[in-house]
């Protein structure tokens, strides 16, 4: 793997990454998709509780609208 | 018998002037001469040996002005290339030609085989506002840091704090996304799409300042598929330190390419 660089000309000089940067990035690369991930699932799991809440205010009687202007 | 001189019939053109004129200069003789970078035509009223016809803008006693010049407007083009004329109401240089100036742009390297692109140098005291605009078309999401202006290499101490605000349509959602204590921040925080739309605009304000905490706003479109994402917000590097540019790579580690990969940054000055 490689990284580049510019240069004051526009152009890239490229670059081999060290090993220590090689084991970082793949370290990083692994570490933000199990963050990204995490947060995705939260993000599921909160509108699956907001689908679940509405469902059960709508059991106790109130309308669509009603519950929309609570929660939207 | 005897012989009448009438003198020249007719004025002589001698082209420009010379200080070694062979034949020398008479009466009645036309030149070209610039002085004071302005270049004008002069007659010779007198033998001027190797007088100049012109000096500190004054003509010299055997020259007369037959035509005057003018000025070139233009200053010196060479050192200046990208840069616009500009007046201050009275005179012309060279300097910014609108609000913001191009600092660099183009395209990603060519092969590509690098996941990671550092535009280094791009910062500096010349301007106070900065924009980064780049588009990365690939299934790949994009994390960016500072690069320290003190050794030109990227920031990765755990000392990012940023946070989004976040919409999509298609697979409709809208939610909050943040961290504290990162290594780096996001740029499209979810996945584009090879050969889709995908733009990102990080504005800075003077992260070349050494006192001062660095920090930018960021603002990303772009499609997944048929989900079309936006999402706005911003970081900021917990410690003051001055930034000589960002670097960018593909957090799903794919290639940052010239196929790929379009980009430029703009200064400004306040």
């Amino acid at each position: 793997m490689k990284k580049a660089t510019l240069q004051a000309d526009g152009s890239w000089v490229l670059t081999d990454l060290t090993s220590a940067e090689q084991t970082q990035y793949d370290n990083e690369v692994a570490a933000h998709a199990a963050q990204r991930s995490a947060q995705a699932a939260a993000v599921t799991k909160k509108e699956n509780d907001k689908a679940s809440g509405k469902a059960k205010l709508k059991e106790l009687g109130l309308t669509d609208d009603q519950i929309s202007a609570l929660l939207d | 018998m005897a012989t009448i001189d009438l003198g020249k019939i007719k004025q002589v053109w001698r082209g420009t002037w010379s200080n070694s004129p062979n034949p020398a200069y008479s009466v009645d003789d036309l030149v070209e001469y610039t002085d004071t970078g302005v270049t004008s035509t002069y007659i010779a009223v007198s033998t001027p040996g190797s007088q100049v016809p012109s000096s500190g803008g004054s003509v010299q006693s055997n020259w007369n002005l037959v035509a005057k010049g003018t000025a070139d407007p233009i200053p010196q083009q060479s050192g200046n290339a990208g840069k616009a004329l500009v007046t201050d109401g009275s005179a012309v240089s060279w300097g910014d030609g609108g609000a913001w100036t191009k600092i660099a742009g183009g395209v990603g390297p060519n092969p590509g085989s690098s996941a990671g692109i550092q535009l280094t140098n791009i910062f500096s005291d010349s301007y106070k506002f900065y924009k980064v605009l780049f588009s990365f078309r690939q299934d790949d999401w994009t994390r960016i840091r500072f690069i320290k202006a003190s050794d030109n290499n990227p920031q990765s101490a755990a000392n990012y704090t940023w946070s989004i605000w976040h919409t999509q349509i298609n697979a409709d959602t809208y939610n909050h996304q943040g961290s504290n204590n990162q290594t780096d921040f996001p740029g499209n925080y979810w996945n584009a799409t090879d050969s889709g739309y995908c733009l990102t605009e990080l504005t800075f304000f003077h992260p070349y300042a050494s006192s001062v905490k660095t920090g930018c706003s960021i603002v990303a479109t772009f499609n997944e598929g048929a989900t079309f994402h936006a999402h706005h917000g911003g970081v900021v590097y917990g410690n003051a330190e001055s930034h000589s540019g960002v670097e960018i790579w593909g957090s799903a580690g794919d290639i940052l390419s010239s196929t790929n990969f379009n980009y430029i940054v703009l200064g400004a000055k306040v």
